[in-house]
């Protein structure tokens, strides 16, 4: 990729892996995963890693996976537009 | 966003202020610049086009220390080690694609101008009222710098008019010169806390640790966060040489006070270095102290200017006790983790300093030789000596033969 027109021309997928089964999701997909399974993101592990953002067995990234994933691992502000 | 002292706008703090595009506040308006003149450098951006000015930044990711790049990019969720993805799930994408571009300003630097206590024998006369007297005295400049732009009455009303009227403000950086010396903080807090922009905004500002101002103290309380900069370049007597006049006792005094006003407010606290080849051997006690209190270290870049006082003016043989101490130092408090990039995570502060530092490390052994600076510094340094009445073989006698054979 050399500039922004080409970003916006790829489609980029999230590499999902749950209990050894490889899957893709969009970038912007809501993801839910049993809070029990084994799951990696782009080779990140979330479960069992962050099985304590989990509730009722069930973690739920109702946002942007990349934007969850700055929020869980303390990057600091996220600043929207206004 | 920045504003410089002398009231030049650029678009980032980072930027070298000396090639890059920049509008005075006294002829265009903050927004005006924001969404129209940096037009141009957002287009630049987004074709993929390495910029000059952000040379630095590209230098201190080349050894592998967090630039302000890294930094800003993060607070759109952007990171640079997984940029497409990213950059793709950025709150800002649409903004980004947009051909009409309408927001104000989130996050500024703030440069109040040069009015300083301190005369850091690193820094300039736009930057030290109290250096600028002084090179003027010794002949080193005819003139001093340009007005502040704070020290219009009416500018800064129009630039508080413009925070008032933004949707948003995240983050307001202000430096000096010395941030509580200078009228202008107060007068800036004040009219922050009385538009209510304190409940949400955090205030960083960065300060000399020889000052202290009770009433600019009880402003800050006001505010939903403070980042304290706090300037030091070691802990041993050199720094009494370096950051004149201050000296280290009562740079302690003055730490401790605002070390208990930060834990008590939830402040966070950082020092603040400019690692010089002065400095360098010595830096290793700020990163101690640091250390046994969580409290964060950033400094802006590698120091670039003046030339001759860059940590890489140190002959390869002078440099190596250096990097022996920092590797045994990290060596003994290291950890293996992922590398961070928000430096102001208290959570991950020890484990941040011991990042930086393994920077300085990169830096030394691998940024080219430069000791033929060596007589420029110590013709600066024999000068500035004749109206300060010191030595610096009096503060660094281990370098006493190398600076005798380059002038001294």
């Amino acid at each position: 990729m050399k500039n922004f027109s080409e970003l916006l021309a790829t489609e980029l997928k999230l590499n999902v892996v749950v209990n050894g089964v490889a899957t893709v999701a969009n970038l912007h997909d809501n993801l839910i995963f049993n809070s029990d399974d084994a799951v990696t993101i782009d080779n990140i592990e979330i479960l069992p890693k962050y099985w304590h953002l989990s509730t009722n067995g069930t973690l739920t990234i109702s946002e942007p996976f990349y934007n969850w994933y700055h929020r869980v691992l303390g990057q600091g502000w996220l600043l929207t537009p206004h | 966003m920045r504003i410089t002292n002398n009231g030049d706008m650029t678009y980032c703090r980072w930027a070298n202020k000396n090639i890059v595009a920049k509008v005075n506040i006294r002829d265009s308006d903050p927004v005006e610049f924001f969404q129209q003149h940096m037009s141009e450098i957002r287009a630049r951006m987004l074709q993929g086009e390495p910029v000059e000015a952000c040379k630095k930044c590209y230098q201190m990711e080349g050894h592998n220390k967090i630039s302000g790049r890294q930094r800003q990019l993060l607070k759109v969720g952007v990171r640079v080690d997984e940029f497409e993805k990213t950059m793709a799930s950025s709150p800002w994408l649409d903004t980004f694609t947009s051909q009409e571009f309408v927001q104000f300003p989130q996050d500024w630097q703030i440069d109040l101008g040069n009015y300083c206590n301190s005369a850091c024998i690193f820094c300039t006369p736009v930057a030290s009222s109290r250096l600028a007297s002084e090179w003027k005295r010794i002949g080193f400049i005819d003139q001093l710098p340009r007005a502040n732009w704070t020290d219009d009455p009416v500018l800064v009303d129009r630039f508080v008019a413009m925070l008032q009227a933004s949707p948003h403000i995240q983050y307001l950086h202000f430096i000096g010169g010395e941030t509580l010396i200078t009228p202008a903080f107060k007068t800036m807090l004040e009219a922050l806390i009385q538009s209510g922009i304190h409940r949400t905004a955090t205030i960083g500002f960065t300060t000399n640790l020889i000052t202290w101002d009770q009433p600019t103290v009880d402003l800050l309380t006001e505010f939903a966060g403070v980042n304290l900069g706090m300037s030091i370049e070691t802990f041993e007597t050199v720094n009494d040489y370096v950051r004149w006049p201050a000296t280290v006792p009562k740079i302690h005094e003055t730490l401790d006070k605002w070390l208990a006003i930060a834990q008590r407010h939830g402040w966070l606290m950082q020092f603040r270095t400019t690692p010089t080849v002065l400095t360098i051997d010595s830096l290793l006690s700020v990163y101690q102290y640091a250390w046994e209190r969580s409290i964060a270290i950033e400094s802006c870049n590698f120091l670039d200017h003046p030339e001759c006082m860059r940590p890489s003016v140190l002959p390869m043989n002078y440099r190596q006790p250096i990097i022996d101490r920092m590797e045994s130092w990290i060596a003994q408090h290291g950890v293996d983790g992922p590398t961070i990039v928000n430096s102001r995570n208290p959570h991950v502060a020890q484990q941040h300093i011991i990042q930086d530092l393994q920077s300085y490390v990169n830096y030394l052994k691998s940024e080219g030789n430069e000791s033929f600076r060596l007589p420029a510094l110590v013709a600066y340094l024999k000068r500035i000596e004749t109206s300060r009445g010191n030595s610096i073989l009096t503060y660094l006698p281990q370098y006493e033969e190398l600076f005798r054979t380059a002038g001294y």
